[in-house]
């Protein structure tokens, strides 16, 4: 059973400027559970494109931030744009306090690096996730293929598939 | 114009067609034409892309919705909201 073990760690500036090491219950706290992902376009449309010679654009690494109140994956709506990945359908996000906005959904394969696990979504939703200095967010339909150990008090993540 | 709008609205228009033949296929629509209507959304991706490259373009089950999402994170500007008060321990 692939399995990926992750310890946060992260640094803070004291008043004098100095840099400390913070816990990783800190860093756990301050940043949530994130893992190192590379994106590509999904693996139907890339053997497709591969079989008529043309290139397919490599994927994109960065942070993906695990997020359990999230219903579907999200991709950062300019890294999509940089992948060229192209728009297949659209999805309606819902919000309590104002009307539902319209986003764009993306086919997408995502890599957990570091293991073998990957996988593909036919739609992701495009989101503004970079300002955020994150790629994607992993939601609940990629985590329903997932066991998640949140360790809270050590500052660690476990997931395994 | 927003995302894919003509082609959502010739999916509409042509929906009861495509309900009383193809219900629960994949189609893929370009502009205001149907390429085709396909049995998994893997291959329906693969056509889209031998018959059009890498182009927006609406696939969509036949008989399903537009999908409606809640990522609260995001919708309320939450993600990366930081308590400024100490964490209890």
């Amino acid at each position: 059973m692939p399995t990926i073990h992750i310890q946060l760690s992260g640094d803070a500036q004291l008043p004098t400027g100095q840099r400390v090491q913070v816990p990783g219950a800190q860093a756990l706290i301050q940043r949530g559970p994130i893992i190192n992902v590379a994106i590509g376009l999904e693996r139907s449309m890339a053997m497709s494109l591969l079989s008529s010679g043309a290139k397919v654009p490599a994927p994109i690494v960065g942070l993906a931030l695990i997020d359990t109140g999230a219903s579907v994956t999200c991709i950062d709506n300019s890294k999509a744009i940089e992948l060229g990945l192209p728009a297949v359908d659209t999805m309606k996000m819902m919000s309590a306090s104002h009307d539902a906005i319209e986003q764009p959904a993306y086919p997408i394969n995502i890599e957990i690096i570091g293991t073998p696990i990957q996988f593909g979504l036919p739609k992701a939703m495009g989101a503004n996730l970079a300002s955020q200095g994150l790629l994607a967010l992993i939601g609940r339909d990629v985590l329903q293929l997932f066991t998640m150990f949140y360790n809270g008090p050590t500052g660690q993540i476990t997931l395994s598939i | 114009m927003p995302i894919l709008e003509l082609e959502r609205n010739y999916f509409q228009e042509i929906l009861p067609s495509l309900l009383s033949s193809s219900s629960n296929q994949f189609a893929v629509v370009s502009g205001k034409e149907l390429i085709g209507v396909y049995p998994t959304i893997e291959q329906a991706y693969s056509e889209a892309v031998k018959k059009l490259g890498l182009k927006d373009v609406l696939v969509r089950r036949v008989g399903e919705a537009e999908a409606n999402v809640e990522i609260p994170a995001l919708a309320l500007g939450l993600l990366s909201a930081n308590n400024p008060h100490p964490t209890i321990r």
